[in-house]
């Protein structure tokens, strides 16, 4: 049985429609992301499980329960919010105790909690501090220990690092997932950072305006995107749009538009005549350097050399007009390309994947 | 350093080019300087007057007189009463127009401020008309046959607290709502999302919240009150005495202006230390 | 004092008509009715209100006309302002109201010119009204016992213990908020006889207010309270000032007067002490003793004027409503002013504290 469930949850506020029919299951300690655009829908949909807001439509199960008609109070979920949302008329302690409180603990228990759920978060001593006297990193942490401290049955994160500095998040990301781990907690997380959803989950669902367009683990969602806007959304990419031409010996043979031809691993359902993108990611090309590999060649000129530290990027204008970005590790002989010289690579089969564009198989 | 060097420095401090906000504090000026020769400087005579001839007899008399205690005493319960009404009926008020869809939300606006924006007089006068021996109210209890007797309604200290809480609560709601208004909805769904019932997050957070808005509306309310004039005058019907009609008639009709000056400086005085607790009762929100 | 006064007017009124007939250059004189330059404009401070159109048609258009002076109303009388403005000597004023006890108030406090016996001409008013050298009796006004006729279209109080008499005649009542007249009212009711009322018996008074103190349910403080309370239905029973009764009565309000044993009192006009155009403020002063301005005066707002002759041009209908109208002054009694002048500031606050114990 699934700790959560959503089934055609759908929801509109006047003539937006925020989420159209979403269906989505949590396993018992799955770390689940919802990520999507800004407006995508993520934060309706994590205020409906909760029961800040109320669905149009559809149902929404915790353990197997329907809790449609639960307060928010009733549902035991440990929610923390896209600004924290700390009371800050009340101290750290206080504020961390306050489900507790609310659940009427005793004096003796709630500081035992209080005092496990701040070392949980490394804010063991600053009990006494109010929210404002805190760093954002700091506060981010007793929202979290505050969401934890009464055992939820679910933690509801939303955006919780999007305040934070890069390095400050990378390590939150890190204690976050080691500490749901740890609790085997049931996590449901809003991000819009690809990035961040790719690191901390184990499954990933992609929205878009209001729908999940995919829900998969993370390498499904970023090597084999079941739609062009998830291509495009997650990671960097490289689009072609063609047409299958032929199939031969397991491989779809594409023409793109730009006029090149491209050869790629055969896909379930594509025949000749589909309309096609066929997506690249920047690190898969190889560079040829002159040789040719036969299949899937490329060269063109670089536009733009970026130096990265530990990679290096390269926008080409491929010889037909196309635009193509490349990344690759960093490298000594890197040096020798710079803006203005030639590149050439060429592309295995196997890392083209091609995704049916809408409507092409009527 | 002597306190006229002291004053001088910081004078020098304040004006000078080493402080860093000397442009706004000279763009003040000219307001400051309208407050003190208008404001300032005639109140202080006027309340220098009671020892202008080397005694203090008049500020004796006016912090020792029975008179004097009673009727300040009577100003101070009458502030405090009208400060309590003006919350419990003004503070959901506050929070009707910060929640109401925006339709409501202006006629909520527009029903506050249009007696805001009345005179004071024709709003105390509206009372008379409503609360007199033939006024709206005995009139239709006398038809409905619920009364035979007109009730007195009018000329009482209830009517004196009615008719300065509806003068006075515009004073109370607005800090009250700009204060809500600003509260992060975020922090209600968040008591409720960790177990709060509805009024556990009302006096728990909510409540809390909003008590710098509550407490500087209070002072207004309270402040306000202490001075009031017209409305006991007139509906009070000379049975309710606060202490600025006492001044006034140390004014106007005894031409005691020693004595008159001495009792607005006692009325300042208690004004001032009510502002100053409550001043000191909001340090405590400092923190956050 | 009286006697001197009289000796001075009618020395003054001599001494002009001398001028008069030896100097043929009348003419002359005439146009240097006052030293200085002519100002255009004077201001004269009153109660306002109905008073001031009364004022406007009995008197001041008149004086514009002799002396081609816009005169600019203001209002309210306000001794205090007055006060201000001597002492911060800027006076404004040429001429002002000064009712009831004020004008004491600002003789004691210096506050007023001594009347021109030479341009005011009083001769022809009775003794009482010409004691002061620094006022001028304008009219005389009775703080006087109103009723409703709806609550009483028969028999009603007809004294001050009539009045204190709450089981005949039931109904809530309104008194003035302040001693004066009320102590006496209070005396009166308890059986002192008028001509022995000063000094008062403060005492005895206030424990007679103490039995009345639970029926009045209003203390009014301003002259237009009592009849609109009455009219209004708040009260059954109040005292007032003759003329805003009056003025009432005569649109047909359903109420009425009762002068026995109401209390009498000067309303006086005077110089401000250090007025711009005080000359012309004595000017003003001697166009109101016309006995038939008086009589205007008093058909318009019911308080007449004090010459003597005055009454003989005053209409049938408006006479009974006259305090000073036979049949009515020897019923009134007057107050007062000297005793309230010495003893008002502690009776008035044993008043106010009075008051608070009875809230
Ligand atoms: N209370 C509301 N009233 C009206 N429209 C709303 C309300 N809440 C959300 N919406 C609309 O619903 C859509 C989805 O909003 P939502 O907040 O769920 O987006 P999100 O994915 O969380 O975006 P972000 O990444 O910016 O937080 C948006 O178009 C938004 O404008
Ligand atoms: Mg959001």
């Amino acid at each position: 049985m699934s700790d959560l469930s959503l089934k055609g949850i759908a929801k509109h506020f006047g003539d937006v429609v925020a989420l159209e029919h979403v269906d989505l299951e949590l396993a018992r300690g799955e770390f689940t992301t919802i990520l999507g655009p800004s407006g995508s829908g993520k934060t309706t949909m994590l205020r409906i499980v909760a029961g800040f807001e109320h669905q149009d439509a559809g149902q929404v199960l915790v353990r197997g329960k329907d809790v449609t008609q639960l307060a928010p109070a009733k549902r035991n979920m440990g929610m923390v919010f896209q600004n924290y949302a700390l009371f800050p008329h009340m101290t750290v302690a206080e504020n961390v105790a306050f489900p507790l409180r609310m659940r009427r603990t005793g004096r003796a228990e709630i500081r035992e909690r209080v005092g496990w759920s701040l070392d949980t978060v490394a804010l063991g001593g600053y009990e006494e501090r109010y929210p404002s006297q805190l760093s954002g990193g700091q506060q981010q942490r007793v929202a979290l220990a505050r969401a934890i401290v009464f055992d939820p049955e679910l933690l509801l994160l939303d955006e919780p690092f999007g305040a934070l500095d890069r390095k400050l998040r990378e390590q939150m990301q890190l204690e976050v997932k080691r500490l749901q781990r740890r609790l085997n907690l049931t996590t449901l997380f809003v991000t819009h950072d690809q990035e961040e959803a790719l690191i901390l989950s184990d499954s990933i669902a992609v929205m878009n305006a209001g729908r999940i367009e995919q829900l998969g683990t993370p390498r499904a969602v970023y090597a084999e995107p079941a739609s062009r806007f998830v291509a495009d959304f997650i990671g960097e990419s490289n689009l072609f749009q063609g047409r299958v031409r032929a199939i031969t010996n397991g491989l779809l043979v594409i023409e793109t538009e730009a006029g090149h031809t491209l050869h790629a691993r055969a896909r379930d359902g594509l025949v000749e005549g589909h309309s096609v993108s066929a997506l690249v990611r920047p690190e898969r090309p190889q560079p040829t350097d002159g040789g040719l590999s036969g299949i899937n060649d490329f060269e063109g000129e670089i536009i733009e050399a970026v130096y990265m530290g530990e990679s290096e990027k390269y926008r080409v204008a491929l010889d037909g007009g196309l635009e193509f970005l490349v990344r690759w590790p960093g490298q000594g002989e890197a040096r020798t390309r710079s803006e203005g010289g030639r590149l050439a690579f060429s592309i295995s089969p196997d890392d083209l994947h091609v995704i049916a564009v809408d409507g092409s198989k009527k | 350093m002597t306190a006229s060097a002291g004053l001088a420095a910081s004078f020098r401090y304040t004006f000078g080019r080493g402080n860093p906000n000397r442009r706004q504090v000279l763009l003040g000026l000219p307001t400051v300087l309208f407050l003190l020769f208008l404001f300032a400087i005639p109140v202080a005579r006027f309340m220098l007057l009671p020892i202008a001839d080397g005694t203090i007899e008049p500020y004796v008399k006016a912090l020792t007189g029975e008179l004097f205690l009673l009727v300040i005493w009577n100003t101070f319960k009458i502030a405090a009463y009208v400060t309590l009404f003006s919350f419990l009926l003004g503070y959901p008020v506050a929070y009707f127009l910060t929640v109401a869809p925006p339709v409501w939300r202006l006629i909520g606006f527009f029903c506050v401020l249009i007696p805001f924006w009345t005179s004071i007089l024709v709003r105390t006068y509206a009372w008379l008309v409503i609360l007199g021996r033939r006024g709206i109210i005995n009139e239709t209890l006398l038809s409905a046959g619920i009364i035979e007797t007109p009730l007195a309604m009018l000329h009482s200290t209830p009517a004196v607290l009615l008719g300065m809480v509806h003068v006075l609560m515009p004073f109370f709601i607005f800090p009250v709502y700009s204060v809500m208004q600003r509260i992060d909805t975020n922090l209600i769904s968040a008591a409720r999302g960790l177990g709060a019932p509805d009024w556990r997050v009302f006096l728990s957070v909510y409540l809390p919240l909003t008590l710098p808005g509550v407490l500087s509306g209070a002072t207004l309310v309270f402040i306000l009150s202490m001075g009031f004039f017209i409305t006991p005058a007139l509906l009070g019907g000379g049975r309710v005495t606060m202490i600025s009609v006492l001044i006034e008639q140390y004014v106007n009709t005894f031409l005691d202006w020693q004595f008159a000056g001495a009792l607005s400086a006692v009325l300042l005085a208690v004004t001032l230390i009510a502002y100053g607790l409550m001043k000191w009762a909001m340090k405590g929100d400092k923190k956050w | 004092m009286p006697q001197f006064t009289r000796d001075r007017a009618l020395l003054s009124a001599g001494s002009a008509l001398a001028l008069m007939l030896l100097a043929p250059q009348g003419a002359a004189v005439a146009d240097e009715v006052c030293p200085g330059e002519k100002p255009s404009t004077i201001v004269a401070n009153a109660s306002g209100g109905a008073m001031a159109e009364a004022m406007r048609n009995a008197f001041t258009n008149d004086f514009e006309e002799l002396y081609g002076i816009d005169v600019i109303d203001t209002s309210p009388a306000d001794v205090a302002r007055l006060k201000a403005m001597v002492e911060a000597n800027n006076v404004e004023w040429a001429v002002a109201e000064l009712p009831g006890q004020d004008v004491l108030l600002a003789e004691r406090e210096g506050l007023l010119e001594p009347i021109d016996r030479d341009i005011v001409d009083m001769s022809g008013f009775p003794a009482e009204a010409r004691e002061s050298d620094y006022w001028f009796a304008k009219s005389a006004y009775a703080t006087v016992l109103g009723y409703s006729t709806e609550a009483f279209p028969t028999e009603h109080p007809k004294s001050w213990a009539e009045f204190w008499d709450v089981e005949t005649y039931p109904g809530p009542r309104s008194l003035r908020d302040d001693p004066v007249d009320n102590l006496e009212y209070a005396l009166l009711a308890d059986g002192v006889a008028p001509e022995d009322l000063y000094p008062l018996d403060v005492d005895r008074a206030f424990e007679k207010m103490d039995e009345i103190a639970p029926h009045i349910t209003v203390w009014w403080a301003s002259g237009q309270q009592p009849a609109q309370l009455l009219l209004d239905g708040e009260v059954v029973l109040a005292s007032g000032w003759n003329g805003r009764f009056y003025g009432l009565i005569q649109e047909g309000a359903p109420l009425d007067i009762e002068w026995n044993e109401g209390m009498i009192k000067l309303s006086a006009y005077g110089v401000p002490k250090g007025a711009p155009h005080a000359c012309w403020g004595q000017h003003y002063l001697q166009v109101m003793t016309d006995p038939k301005r008086q009589a205007v005066y008093a058909e318009e707002i019911g308080y007449p004027g004090l010459h003597l002759e005055s009454p003989q041009y005053v209409s049938e209908e408006l006479a009974p409503y006259l305090p000073t109208a036979p049949g009515n002054i020897e019923r009134l009694v007057w107050t007062d002013l000297e005793w309230w002048t010495e003893h008002g500031p502690e009776v008035r606050e044993r008043w106010n504290l009075w008051k608070l114990s009875h809230q």
